[in-house]
């Protein structure tokens, strides 16, 4: 019994989302035109060939992206923890200050590099 | 927050002795973070100084692993990883072949046009994967440390950027190295599905206390994971991307593949092999099964290493195969270290002089090979002995040595590793393996008969000086393999020593 509330959320959500969509439908005004009627895609034209080329720099991007992204998912488990172990000893600090270390250094070599520089 | 999180205290210090032990790991990575700053340094011209860093960083790196070679067993990281007699043996390999790879390269590298900073921080990051990869007792730390010691390599692999058959190499290697990953991994998670645990340790007691033989989901796992690492041995049904690597690869890291990549690779292998299949108070039945699986491997590596090795004119391509081949020579010693008195020692002794004698062929070809790779041919090769005599002669050590003929390393390790066979009655594996290795004599003097008994090429080019690195690799290489032919007790007794502490 605990969970009806929830059923009734999700009859109100779905009940109030398809009243909107249908009302709309029903009495909004219609000026169609071909670029209005192509689903939404990032200003891509959202379909043509897959195989045509695109800059290899997104690679990089992409990479360098996903490599910080995910390094910086690190600091949250830390940061929830970290002060329940100060009692003990600094060693989850100063970890933490090696793994951002790290990270600095690869972020120098990646600047100097030139990585994240577009052209 | 669960209140019943338990803090670990021992987890949260370093006892002097675990400070110890991972001295060479921090002092290497340390040496490489070093390294990195110094190639992206604008104020100094970076060739020189990384190329010395890195140097120094893999030689003082092995002097260190060579000094905690006696300490005492110490578990680190939540017995996630171990430092033994075993890791530190096998580092002090990983880095003298990093160091002896980097001498190799310096002078090719600069022929190549390829002098790039790079080139010596990735092979110091795969030496330090190969490291983590010796001393590991997690599954997942294997795994990890495999991906960056392979990462590194698939990079160095594709190293020369201009050449398409390098590239291909790159791309084969990189696409067939993830699958195998992706099987050990899956391997992996099997393994831990079945005993709950990923530590070798937990399962081998998990295994010694299924007296009945153990389910079928472990089994899998385990010959998941024994596939993965066929594969990164390259032993014959996962053999096929070896000779195109190791073809299209920079001829020096062709050698740092066939030194550090195959001890690694083995070192790894043989204490995951013991603890899951094949050692002490394991279940018979389990035995038996891995037993038959890796005779097959090893048998059908032996003939058809040798047999395709027989046709080969590419000398990078030639010893590809035989490469393949010495695998299934140390997989024979895999499969009698259970019955024989030496046990493992065999094995060990057989990477080291293998991986001796093969930095030093590598080392030559890369000194006599002409831009873009070419001029390896066996055409090349005629009349070596009057327009180079001292690369002849170091060539003629190592080829004598990979044939097993004394007083070379490749002798005094065939013998030991096929008597422990007689020893652990496998006479079948033995006969074959002896046949296997007459015929492999073929095509090692091939390369002598060129050297020494033909006329040089008509408009041959004219060969460069020997660099003096090159020739310090060469020949501190060619006293190796001789000093491990004829006085071979003093390794065994060091590698009988590193197997006693798995």
């Amino acid at each position: 019994m605990s969970y009806l509330p929830v059923l009734i959320l999700v009859v109100i959500a779905i009940a109030l989302g398809g009243a909107i969509q249908i009302l709309s439908h029903v009495l909004g005004p219609k000026f169609p035109n071909p670029m209005k009627n192509s689903p939404f895609e990032c200003g891509m034209p959202p379909l043509g060939d897959a195989r045509h080329r695109f800059s290899v720099r997104f690679y990089l991007v992409a990479i360098l992206f996903l490599l910080f992204d995910v390094e910086a998912v690190f600091f949250f488990p830390f940061a929830v923890t970290f002060r329940e172990y100060l009692g003990i000893n600094m060693f989850m600090v100063l970890e933490m200050a090696v793994f951002v270390g790290i990270l600095l250094v690869g972020y120098f070599y990646v600047l100097r590099k030139g990585a994240l520089e577009w052209d | 927050m669960d209140a019943s999180t338990t803090i670990r205290a021992d987890l949260l210090t370093l006892t002097s002795e675990q400070a110890m032990m991972l001295s060479p790991y921090l002092w290497v990575f340390g040496g490489t973070v070093l390294a990195m700053i110094l190639s992206v340094t604008r104020a100094i011209q970076p060739r020189l100084p990384v190329f010395i860093v890195s140097v120094l960083t893999a030689l003082v790196g092995m002097v260190v692993s060579l000094g905690l070679f006696a300490a005492d067993r110490v578990m680190l990281f939540n017995n996630m990883m171990v430092g033994d007699s075993y890791a530190n043996f096998f580092n002090v390999v990983f880095l003298a072949s990093a160091a002896l790879t980097m001498l190799a390269s310096f002078e090719y590298l600069d022929q190549e046009r390829l002098q790039y900073g790079e080139y010596y921080l990735l092979v110091l990051f795969a030496a330090l994967g190969m490291m983590l990869m010796a001393s590991a007792l997690d599954l997942i730390v294997i795994f990890i440390a495999l991906e960056l010691m392979s990462l590194s390599v698939y990079v160095l692999v594709g190293f020369r950027r201009a050449d398409r058959r390098s590239n291909e190499a790159a791309m084969k290697y990189f696409i067939l190295g993830a699958a195998a990953s992706a099987i050990l991994l899956y391997g992996t998670a099997l393994l831990y599905g079945a005993t709950q645990s990923t530590n070798i340790r937990d399962i081998q007691a998990f295994v010694q206390s299924q007296s009945g033989g153990v389910s079928i989901m472990f089994t899998l796992g385990a010959w998941l994971v024994i596939v993965g690492f066929l594969f990164k041995i390259a032993s014959v049904p996962f053999h096929m991307w070896m000779p195109d690597v190791y073809e299209g690869a920079p001829t020096p890291i062709t050698g740092f593949m066939t030194t550090g990549l195959k001890a690694a690779a083995f070192a790894t292998f043989v204490r995951i092999f013991i603890s899951t299949g094949y050692g002490d108070g394991l279940p018979a039945a389990i035995q038996s099964h891995m037993h038959d699986i890796i005779v097959v491997c090893a048998v059908l590596t032996m003939v058809i290493g040798n047999a395709v090795a027989l046709t080969q004119t590419n000398l990078k391509r030639m010893l590809a195969y035989s490469s393949i081949a010495h695998t299934g020579y140390i997989l024979v010693g895999m499969i009698a270290g259970q019955g024989s008195e030496q046990g493992y020692a065999p094995v060990v002794l057989y990477l080291v002089a293998y991986a001796v004698m093969n930095m030093g062929a590598f080392a030559v070809l890369a000194i006599l090979a002409a831009r873009a790779d070419q001029g390896l041919n066996l055409r090349d090769f005629s009349g070596l002995s009057s327009r180079q005599p001292w690369l002849a002669f170091a060539m003629s050590v190592f080829l004598l040595s990979m044939a097993g003929i004394p007083p070379t390393a490749g002798f005094a390790a065939k013998y030991l590793l096929f008597y422990s066979a007689v020893q652990a009655h496998e006479i079948g594996l033995v006969v074959i393996s002896v046949l296997c290795s007459a015929i492999s004599v073929y095509y090692y003097l091939r390369v002598l008969v060129h050297m020494y008994m033909h006329e040089p090429e008509e408009g041959a080019a004219p060969l460069r000086p020997v660099s003096v690195w090159a020739a310090a690799v060469v020949a501190s290489m060619v006293v190796l393999t001789v000093q491990i032919g004829t006085l071979p007790a003093g390794m065994l007794a060091a590698a009988k020593r590193a197997v006693m502490s798995l």
